[in-house]
């Protein structure tokens, strides 16, 4: 057996066939005629990018003047992985169970929580993966919770209506799901919702949540969030973050 | 007069910076003024409500211009910041206000340098960090807003804010110029007469003046969906209508079907607290709808930046010249290219 090279884990680069060479492979569109003139455009661009040997490995006729591009190039920089830290939420997340005994002994009444995924995003699925009754990956969603109230408004719902309903419903935490990131519509969106949480002087009496496969911890906080939650997270996440942040928070 | 100057003669100490989008030029205002401050020996204290002074935007991942302080200069900010800026910095306290980016902290800079900033999200939060930092000496103290936040603009919260925008809008200069014409209208609207400023915070609710000087409360939770309610109860005797809270589309788009309402007027807490479609608005406005504020927000500047990170720019001369033409009276400087120019 040969011995597996080992990874120098402050300097890591691409993986194509052997350890560090680099391979990357690319595809992007240009505004140009198919034909070798494009492909040479391609292949200069590749090297201003700053890949060795870029090579164009397939190119196709897009029509309307445009010529679409797969190309392979080597990377010649290289990330300390060691030095990297991503805010995420940090505290040990409790299983469903504890969440509920959780509330029972400290919060002693129904938690109200309402999510919704909002403004023109009809991606329900990230949503409905932490609220609905069935949840996602072997993990229920907050609907299964004894003591806490899910209320999912679905999708493509206003800030307008989600605040409301949280008003009328006296919800404890606000759930914003936002999946479509294009144009930063999801920035504008939240921190729509904050101002308009922040003008209802409802600020300090909500937790304020919000998630999605782009979103991170620091995002969130960024934008006046309690906390983000992005891909891989679960209600119990969640549960546990809203739970003891209305204890410590004094909202019981 | 220089902007400084200005600040400093209305005796202002707490200023916003707010941006109408993201990469809208905060943090070139902000160094500005800084500097601006340094020139003039005034004290400064600084925090931010979102994060600021480090390379790299995290929504656009397009590079950032850092923040540069000097010595005596106050700065609250969080843990994490504090660690990655090169200034060196005293310690005064811990405010146990939390963020992303660990704890706030208040120092004081002792040698000059970069720093980042990562202030509280919170609006009553930022009002006690800013108390703080006048505490400890900062003659004036600049928030810097997060991304397109402008809570902490409220005059609850700053004396006077500083509104930056620019070709990261739109490509459309005309978009740019209407945008920010709307925002600056809103900040800038009537103050209501004192007598009826009286009333309403007596009342502290939304509810409805008669001409009599009675007042109706409708029995709504929020006015974001109490418009229909609203309407029912305004009649010809009607002559002001405060709305406590957010003033949205929903509640316009009810209140434009009243058939009163040239008879009315609309008063809102402040320019913060609205958020309309700017057509609906304008159009509304132009059937004889009438809005005043409880409180005005002093806009004592609109900065420019003429480029976008998307890659396109406006001719700065005639941004400027245009923002001036829209906007009479208000102060408009292009800090990319260098402020206050005598
Ligand atoms: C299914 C799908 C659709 C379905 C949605 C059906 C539905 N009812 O939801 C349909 C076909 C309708 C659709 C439409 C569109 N889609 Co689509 N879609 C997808 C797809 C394939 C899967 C998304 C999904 O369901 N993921 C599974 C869930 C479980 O994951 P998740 O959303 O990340 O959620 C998890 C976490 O993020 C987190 N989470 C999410 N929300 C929240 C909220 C809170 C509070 C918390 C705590 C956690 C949390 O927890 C979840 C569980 O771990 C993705 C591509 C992909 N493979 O990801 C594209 C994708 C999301 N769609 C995309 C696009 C562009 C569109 C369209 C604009 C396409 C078009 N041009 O018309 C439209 C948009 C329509 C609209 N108005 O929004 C892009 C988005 C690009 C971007 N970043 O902006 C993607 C990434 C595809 C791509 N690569 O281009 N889409």
């Amino acid at each position: 057996m040969k011995s597996v090279q080992k990874v120098d884990l402050t300097k890591i680069k691409p993986y194509g066939d052997t350890l560090n060479d680099g391979m990357v492979q690319m595809s992007f569109t240009l505004p140009v005629p198919y034909g070798d003139e494009a492909s040479e455009a391609a292949r200069q661009l590749a090297a201003k990018m700053g890949f060795d040997e870029p090579a164009v490995v397939y190119s196709k006729d897009l029509g309307v003047g445009y010529t679409y591009f797969v190309m392979y190039g080597k990377c010649s920089h290289t990330v300390d992985y060691t030095s990297i830290e991503v805010p995420k939420v940090s505290m040990e997340f409790m299983e469903r169970e504890e969440v509920e005994e959780y509330i029972a002994e400290n919060i002693k009444r129904d938690v109200v929580i309402v999510g919704a995924c909002t403004g023109t995003d009809a991606h329900t699925v990230g949503i409905d993966a932490i609220m609905n009754m069935k949840g996602f990956d072997g993990h229920f969603g907050l609907e299964r919770y004894k003591g806490i109230d899910a209320i999912n408004m679905g999708s493509q719902v206003s800030n307008e209506e989600l605040i409301a309903k949280a008003i009328e419903s006296k919800a404890d935490a606000i759930l914003v799901s936002q999946v479509v990131t294009q144009k930063d519509v999801h920035v504008a969106n939240l921190t729509e919702l904050v101002e308009m949480i922040e003008a209802e002087a409802l600020r300090d009496k909500l937790i304020l949540v919000c998630g999605g496969p782009r979103i991170s911890h620091d995002l969130a906080q960024e934008l006046g969030y309690d906390a983000g939650f992005g891909s891989g997270s679960y209600a119990n996440h969640v549960a546990s973050f809203v739970v003891k942040q209305i204890v410590e928070k004094n909202l019981i | 007069m220089r902007l400084i100057e200005t600040i400093k003669d209305n005796n202002y100490e707490t200023i916003s910076i707010i941006g109408l989008a993201k990469n809208a030029g905060k943090t070139v205002t902000l160094n500005y003024l800084i500097e601006e401050a340094d020139n003039y020996n005034i004290n400064v204290g600084i925090t931010s409500t979102g994060r600021d002074g480090e390379r790299i935007d995290l929504v656009t991942q397009t590079e950032k211009p850092p923040i540069l302080v000097t010595e005596g200069m106050y700065l609250a900010t969080a843990k994490k910041a504090l660690l990655l800026s090169t200034a060196k910095t005293e310690i005064l306290e811990t405010t146990g206000i939390t963020t992303a980016m660990g704890e706030v902290i208040i120092v004081r800079i002792r040698q000059r340098g970069y720093i980042e900033v990562a202030g509280p999200v919170s609006a009553r939060d930022m009002k006690y960090v800013a108390e703080r930092l006048k505490y400890y000496g900062a003659e004036i103290v600049f928030i810097d807003g997060a991304i397109d936040r402008k809570a902490v603009s409220s005059p609850l919260i700053t004396d006077a804010c500083i509104i930056a925008t620019g070709a990261v809008l739109s490509r459309d200069m005309k978009k740019v110029l209407e945008k920010t014409a709307h925002e600056v209208e809103c900040y800038s609207l009537k103050e209501v007469a004192s007598h009826v400023k009286e009333i309403f915070k007596k009342v502290n609710k939304t509810s409805i003046l008669q001409e009599d000087g009675s007042t109706i409360t409708p029995n709504i939770v929020t006015s974001i969906t109490g418009g229909k309610k609203i309407n029912e109860l305004i009649n010809e005797k009607t002559t002001h209508v405060f709305v406590k809270g957010a003033v949205t589309s929903a509640l316009l788009k009810d209140l434009r079907e009243n058939k009163y309402l040239r008879g009315i007027k609309l008063i809102v807490e402040d320019g913060t607290k609205i958020f309309t479609d700017i057509n609906l608005w304008n159009g509304m406005k132009r059937k004889g709808f009438k809005v005043e504020t409880m409180n005005k927000i002093n806009v004592l500047a609109v900065t420019l930046n003429p480029i976008s990170p998307a890659g396109y720019f406006f001719d700065s001369q005639l941004l400027k010249e245009s923002m001036e033409k829209i906007l009479p009276g208000i102060k408009i400087l292009d800090v990319v290219s260098g402020g206050d120019e005598e």
